[in-house]
């Protein structure tokens, strides 16, 4: 503990330093009497004599600089007297009275002088100097007695300064709270912190309440919110939003139900699909993705029913648009040739499963026979390409009205041919359809004419083989196996597809739980450019 | 360590007391406050 009292006037700054409290606070009621009772006395009450200690500590200035200036009120008024000389210093506390310098270093920002406390009841007592042997009495005037009787032997530090600080004026402070309550001002109750301690504080309490922190610990370890999708169609806002859709302005009142109905969402997407083209832009896939995602959800018991307007519904299908399909369209619109495209493709998937169901079909020849004059107008019209608006909407107007194992044909409400031969059924299925085409090279010997280093390539070789001499526009993972397994003697797996779809050589998409894959134009490019250039 | 500073200044002169006593110093404030309403009453 360390204290430090200081005394300024006008002229002079005294400082007294001492680590004793009793001393520090007797001085201080000494000082504290005479400057609020008579500044006169209290100015008379100040030592101004200095005793320069000898202290161990290095870091003690020996230098004795107090010396009052000549203009200094207060020296007119204290007389100093050398009472005694070659008189050893009292130690107090660790600290010895050494020399006295007269003459003060003015450069010394901070001067340390020492006096000794006079004995009895005046400042003007004896005064020890041991280095210099000047001893000077303080003589003051005799009604002047305080208590500083008990303070003989203490050595007090006495420090000078050059700077002289602004400071509050006591008086007014005073004067301001003389008649009122204890002031703030004396509350130091609690010890004031360090600044570190202050910052912190300060940070503390601008944090918010425990009702609003926010724990960052909290935020990271939070989990990001699951977006429901299904919760965003069913709710209002979503279909509020989705009615401001210039693309389905024409059916706003029936979106909703198109989110929720999966039955009249199909046939209505299936409308816009044929009319406007721009079902392609992103905004109308991510709906169609969005009611087909919908529809899987909410109605599951209709999927089988739904899947072949599902598969209308798969973006994929959008973009890429059989070239050679166009080309066979010649005359028509984008829409028609758009639709054609749809209807040749779900024409022939239906086929395929039709053919299954008839080899497994263990009914009368008669009606097989029946069947097969379905499936080859449904070929036929494949062919003729068909609107698939129409076929689609009478399957799913009819589909209830019909055995399970008819159910498949998409075109019994239509007018069958009488003059349909088992030669135009037998067409339908992919041997028949090479035979229809011509005089088709096996796999094996097709292939035989390109260098395939990969088996990714012998794929897409395969793939262009059945499009473009078996005109198949799609197959089965169990189909293209069949070819390239006698070929190649390897078995194709989803490795290799994925590597083609990732390419964009290979498209996919699904057809009645099973998935099916076709050649895209630009596998077809690539074809042609690696193996055919 | 804390560091506690009071200052007085009556005039042309001015007490300034510095210590890290905190007690101390808490003490001798309110010492010298009722010293200060004592002599104010008395006036």
């Amino acid at each position: 503990m360390f204290y430090i009292i200081k005394i300024k006037t006008n002229d002079d700054e005294y400082s007294l330093e001492s680590y004793n409290k009793e001393i520090i606070q007797r001085e201080m009621d000494l000082y504290f009497d005479s400057f609020f009772g008579a500044s006169r006395e209290f100015k008379e009450k100040i030592p101004k004599v200095s005793i320069k200690p000898k202290i161990s500590e290095p870091s003690f200035n020996n230098s004795f600089p107090i010396e009052p200036k000549t203009n200094n009120v207060i020296k007119n008024e204290i007389n100093f007297e050398k009472i005694k000389q070659n008189t050893k210093p009292e130690s107090i506390e660790g600290l010895t009275l050494t020399d006295y310098n007269p003459t003060p270093k003015k450069e010394t920002p901070i001067k340390e002088t020492y006096f000794k406390q006079p004995q009895n009841t005046d400042f003007g007592r004896e005064i020890k100097n041991n280095a210099s042997d000047n001893v000077v009495q303080n003589t003051l005037n005799e009604d002047k007695k305080t208590e500083n009787e008990n303070l003989i032997g203490n050595s007090l530090k006495f420090e000078t300064q050059t700077k002289v600080e602004p400071v509050a004026d006591f008086s007014e402070i005073a004067k301001n709270n003389i008649q009122s309550e204890k002031p703030d001002l004396f509350n130091l109750k609690e010890e004031p912190k360090s600044n570190n301690d202050i910052v912190f504080d300060s940070v503390k309490k601008a944090e918010p309440s425990n009702g609003d922190v926010v724990n960052l610990a909290d935020l990271l370890n939070e989990k990001p919110k699951d977006i429901n999708l299904s919760s965003i169609y069913d709710s209002d806002e979503f279909n509020d939003a989705s009615t401001k859709d210039n693309t389905f302005k024409e059916d706003n009142s029936d979106l909703s139900e198109i989110l929720n109905e999966p039955d009249a969402s199909a046939q209505k997407i299936e409308a816009d699909m044929s009319i406007n083209e721009s079902a392609t832009s992103p905004e109308i896939e991510n709906i169609l993705n969005a009611v087909k995602n919908g529809v899987d959800k909410t109605n599951l018991d209709h999927k089988a029913e739904n899947e072949n307007l599902m598969d209308m519904f798969d973006p994929s299908k959008n973009i890429d648009i059989d070239p050679i399909l166009l080309n066979s369209t010649d005359g028509l619109s984008n829409d028609d040739q758009f639709s054609t495209y749809k209807s040749s493709d779900n024409a022939y998937k239906k086929n395929e499963a039709m053919l299954e169901d008839l080899f497994s079909f263990n009914g009368t020849d008669d009606t097989k026979t029946n069947i097969q004059q379905n499936i080859a107008v449904t070929n036929e019209q494949s062919d003729s390409i068909l609107n698939i608006n129409e076929t689609s909407s009478d399957y799913e107007s009819d589909a209830n009205k019909h055995e399970p194992e008819l159910k498949l044909d998409n075109t019994e409400q239509l007018d069958i041919s009488e003059n349909a031969t088992t030669q135009e059924v037998q067409s339908v299925m992919p041997q028949s359809h090479e035979e229809h085409t011509g005089a088709v090279i096996d796999y094996s010997v097709y292939r035989a004419g390109f260098v395939i280093n990969e088996f990714s390539d012998d794929f897409l070789i395969c793939a262009y083989y059945i499009k473009n001499i078996l005109h198949q526009d799609c197959f089965s993972m169990k189909f293209i196996n069949s070819k390239l397994f006698p070929a190649s003697g390897k078995i194709a797996d989803m490795g290799v597809t994925d590597e083609l779809i990732s390419k964009g050589y290979i498209k996919e998409y699904e057809v009645e739980f099973s998935k099916q894959y076709a050649i895209t134009p630009d596998g077809e490019r690539y074809f042609v450019a690696k193996f055919q250039s | 360590m804390s560091q506690y500073v009071f200052k007085m200044k009556k005039g042309e002169l001015e007490i300034e007391f510095c210590s890290d006593d905190a007690e101390f110093v808490e003490q001798q404030l309110e010492k010298w406050r009722e010293e200060i309403l004592k002599k104010t009453q008395q006036k």
